[in-house]
């Protein structure tokens, strides 16, 4: 197996591995989303002719009934449902490993050997993910801390609320940053085959030679999936699925599986991205 | 003296008051207003005049006090002697943790907590010139009944007072204001000041007084009277009142004061603060003010076209407004707990600058529920501490229709294919207590401000939204129409209600409303045993004359016969009229109606398809039902593909963790 060339690193070499993710995502979301559902159905409301578009009929009368007589047993049922959650998310940080040693590889490679692969490096991803995550968590505290401390002064209403947005901003910039640079951590660290302390202090040198790529180069492939969120809410909306036609079910699903695609697809291109970084600048060693 | 001038200012009022109220008019209407029928009543253009007050107030920006002097006055109205008279202390409810409103559990109560500083009311002198008494060294210090509580005083009478006689009372008082604690106070420069004076309680025809001490989940009565009120502020003040405000020469150095009128009302509240941004409008005869802090322009706007919407839309639901002002007080941020409160000719909403642009709609349901209070709490003058339905109640219904009528089905959240509805919201949250108590009792006598919410301002506006429903909105306006005409400045009854109810809409609506008031009365209407079986009805053994015919099922069947079969239930005491949708395999549905009487109705149809579902009231008239989910019953699931898609997706998004 050969790394490929930085300037063969493309998502889009891929599409098979990304709907192949796509894929195994949503085989973890219908396990999450089918006891809900079904216990929806079950509420009385699949008994009805129109079945389960009173949901969706305006004013809301029959879902705020279905939530008000099935909120505890739906989160009964969720609470139920969090190993399952757990797993998913294993499953997605496989994928997601599997996703960056794809990428990295000239050859094509065998689903059973990537998976092979990507279990062999996940446990140093993982603990990668976690410490960025209780970072990003630890950031999000300081800020609300911080928030607490503005000045509210009575007839500056705006100030007030523009001292607590910079605050807000500035820990956004920073949980960003970190997110950032975990994932060139993560792409060094495959790209390489370091280890995770070597990978981190590669992360850590990118930071400081291109700061803007290493931390926010992931924010031009964010606009463009924000971007298919809100067009998506757009034509579900659109779509009006409290009328008759399965059509309408139809087409919402088709554009919210879309969506998804283009996330997989967008995450892709990061990390290529990413690997790019990786590979154009090399490790200093101390 | 300025307006002290005040007994000038008085008598000449008084003047003119007399012309329009003979005192016998007066006793004639308020002794004739209970327990009457509504027909072939005037409609009252002013009110009785029982409790008036001539006050001077001057505010201590620094101290945060108010000193306050002047005069009150009583008319006795009624046929009784009256030996001693009743007033509400309202601002000692502040005193100390033993109040009866600090001491509730104030959770409870309406707003979030206790205030960071005390608030209370030390009344100087309460003297009576006719008497040549001063009355407040023989009160009773404590309420009645309750040895903590400072808010509800006895003062005897040394003279009694006679039928048709009034009593000058001269008083003098310095309140000290709390900070911002349940919708009054202050906070910094910030002043809302509201049930600050001492206040009379409100008489009752039988020459008793509807006294009561200050409960958290209760809010006020009072007789109507005219208030005239001088305040001096400092200088740079922005001041929003109760009524009609001119200015007056300066007190003095870095003051102005401001001398403010206002005739029919019951109450009188004010505010002073600096930084206020006024915004004016003329709206039809009305002089509306909008006060808010700086940045609030689109709040202001917002507030502003509500009110121009508003004043057209209960004007001609429950008669015109019939004050010359009206003044919106947008609190600061930080002084919200002042917002969400209504007083004469003055209302106070709420919300941080930036919520137009949040799509949510909570400063249009503020402003036109506290407007709607402009009849039922202003104009009418329920009792709300013993029936707060009448006013909270039917002004919630009155804010959804308003709302559902400004903004359609989404007024409450409009967004991602979903459409909720203030109504439905109230609605979910009424039915989470469901008959948990009646709708028409005592503030002070529900559970908790949890049980307030859900069944006085929920159930209530469920309840007449129901009626509207099910018996039709035209009528159902009729009747509110004709409740209001009766009400105005008459402080109306639960029974003045009902029958305004049996006059329009009849006397099964009159009877479902007084059993749901009164009764914990609630209905459940749910569909059982739904079953469509094939018959072949030239099949089997036949006796005929002929002899003992026997014919097979023919096979296969010609255009296939079901026999359907369903019963549909209603639990609970109310008995509303529902329709009853049935729908066949081949897509067609047929429509029965059930009148509601009996516990149960049976459906029996012999039809060519199969009966596959039947749904009592599909078009949810019937919004005191308990439980919606149990309207439907069919042959067969359809299963839920929507909410599968919805839940699919969302997990979808959750497991990838949203960014890229």
């Amino acid at each position: 197996m050969s790394a490929v060339g930085p300037g063969q690193l493309r998502a889009r070499q891929r599409p098979l591995l990304i709907l192949s993710i796509a894929g195994v995502r949503a085989a973890s979301a219908l396990c999450l989303a089918w006891p809900l559902a079904s216990l929806v159905a079950a509420s009385g409301i699949g008994a009805r002719t129109q079945g389960d578009r009173a949901l969706f009929e305006p004013g809301g009368y029959l879902l705020l009934e279905v939530v008000r007589l099935q909120g505890p047993a739906l989160l009964a049922a969720a609470r139920g449902l969090l190993p399952l959650l757990g797993m998913g998310l294993l499953l997605s940080a496989l994928c997601n490993a599997g996703l960056l040693l794809g990428l990295n590889q000239s050859e094509r490679i065998r689903a059973s050997e990537l998976t092979a692969r990507a279990l062999r490096v996940a446990p140093r991803l993982l603990l990668l993910g976690a410490g960025a995550s209780l970072l990003q968590i630890v950031l999000g505290l300081i800020g609300a801390a911080l928030a607490g401390t503005v000045p509210e002064p009575l007839a500056k209403p705006l100030a007030a609320t523009l001292g607590q947005v910079a605050v807000w901003l500035a820990i956004g910039i920073l949980v960003g940053a970190v997110g950032g640079l975990a994932d060139v951590a993560r792409a060094s660290l495959i790209r390489h085959e370091v280890p995770l302390p070597q990978a981190l202090a590669h992360a850590s040198q990118l930071a400081w030679r291109r700061p803007a790529l290493s931390c926010f180069g992931w924010l031009p492939y964010a606009f463009p999936l924000a971007l298919s969120f809100a067009l998506a809410a757009r034509i579900a909306e659109a779509c009006d699925v409290s009328q008759a036609g399965a059509w309408r079910v139809a087409l919402v699903f088709v554009v919210h599986q879309l969506v998804i695609v283009i996330a997989v697809a967008l995450r892709a291109a990061w990390y290529a991205r990413a690997l790019r970084l990786t590979a154009s600048e090399t490790l200093r060693q101390s | 003296m300025r307006c002290g001038s005040s007994t000038r200012c008085s008598i000449s009022a008084s003047s003119r008051w007399a012309e329009r109220w003979p005192r016998l008019a007066v006793a004639l209407v308020l002794l004739a207003g209970h327990g009457r029928a509504l027909a072939a009543e005037p409609v009252l253009e002013h009110a009785p005049r029982v409790a008036s007050y001539q006050l001077d107030a001057k505010l201590d920006e620094s101290a945060h006090r108010v000193h306050g002097h002047g005069s009150i006055e009583l008319y006795n109205y009624t046929a009784a002697t009256l030996h001693e008279l009743y007033l509400h202390l309202y601002m000692n409810a502040f005193k100390n943790d033993q109040s009866l409103f600090l001491r509730s559990p104030f959770g409870a109560g309406r707003s979030g907590g206790h205030g960071g500083k005390w608030g209370y009311i030390d009344v100087k002198r309460l003297y009576a010139a006719q008497m040549e008494t001063d009355l407040w060294p023989n009160r009773s210090a404590k309420s009645p009944g309750d040895p903590d509580d400072e808010t509800d005083v006895r003062v005897p009478l040394p003279v009694p007072l006679e039928p048709g006689h009034t009593l000058k009372l001269d008083v003098a008082f310095e309140v000290q204001l709390p900070e911002i604690v349940e919708r009054t106070g202050f906070k910094q420069s910030y002043h809302f000041v509201a049930q600050w004076f001492p206040k009379l309680a409100q008489l009752l025809p039988d020459g008793s007084f509807n006294h009561f001490s200050f409960h958290p989940q209760s809010e006020f009565a009072a007789d109507f009277g005219s208030y005239d009120v001088t305040l001096d502020v400092p200088e740079r003040d922005v001041v929003g009142a109760t009524g009609r405000c001119e200015p007056l020469p300066s007190p003095g150095v870095g003051r102005r004061a401001l001398r403010c009128r206002a005739e029919d009302v019951h109450d009188f509240a004010w505010t002073s603060w600096p930084d206020f941004v006024e915004t004016r409008a003329q709206v039809g005869s009305v002089d509306v003010r909008v006060l808010t802090p700086p940045n609030h322009a689109s709040n202001a706007a917002t507030e502003l076209e509500i009110v121009r919407f508003g004043l057209s839309h209960f004007g001609e639901r429950f008669g015109a407004y019939p004050y010359p002002t009206l003044t919106v007080v947008h609190p600061p941020d930080a002084a919200a707990d002042s917002g969400g409160m209504e007083y004469p000719t003055l209302i106070t909403t709420g919300g941080a600058w930036f919520a137009p642009f949040t799509g949510a709609r909570d400063v249009e349901a503020v402003t036109i529920h506290e407007l709607g209070h402009q009849w039922f709490y202003g104009l009418f003058a329920s009792d709300e501490h013993r029936f707060p339905f009448l006013d909270e109640g039917l002004n919630s219904y009155a804010e959804h229709s308003g709302l559902a009528q400004r903004f359609g089905t989404g007024s409450a959240y409009s967004g991602f294919g979903l459409r909720v509805s203030n109504e439905a919201l109230s609605r979910a949250i009424a039915a989470a207590r469901g008959a948990d108590e009646p709708i028409a009792q005592g503030a002070g006598d529900f559970f908790s401000f949890r049980s307030v919410g859900a069944i006085v301002y929920g159930r209530t506006a469920s309840l007449m939204s129901t009626l509207e429903r099910v018996y039709g909105k035209p009528q159902l306006d009729l009747a509110l129409h004709d409740y209001a005409d009766h009400a105005r400045f008459r402080h109306p009854e639960p029974r003045d209600l009902i029958e305004a109810v049996r006059g329009r809409l009849g006397d099964a609506a009159a009877r479902n409303l007084e059993r749901a008031l009164f009764e914990r009365a609630s209905v459940d209407y749910l569909v059982r045993d739904v079953q469509s079986v094939p018959r072949d009805p030239h099949a089997g053994v036949f006796d005929e004359s002929s002899g003992r015919r026997t014919v097979p099922r023919s096979e296969p069947r010609p255009p296939a016969h079901f026999a359907g079969h369903a019963i549909v239930l209603r639990h609970g005491a109310l008995e509303f009229p529902v329709d009853i949708e049935l729908c066949f395999e081949d897509g067609h549905c047929e429509k029965r109606s059930w009148d509601g009487s009996g516990t149960d109705y049976t459906l029996s149809v012999d039809s060519t398809s199969q009966l596959v579902s039947v749904t009592v009231d599909p078009t949810q008239r019937v919004l005191l039902d308990d439980d919606l989910t149990n309207n439907a019953a069919g042959t067969h699931e359809r299963g839920s593909p929507r909410a599968f898609e919805r839940l699919f997706y969302y997990a979808e998004l959750l497991l990838g963790g949203g960014l890229p």
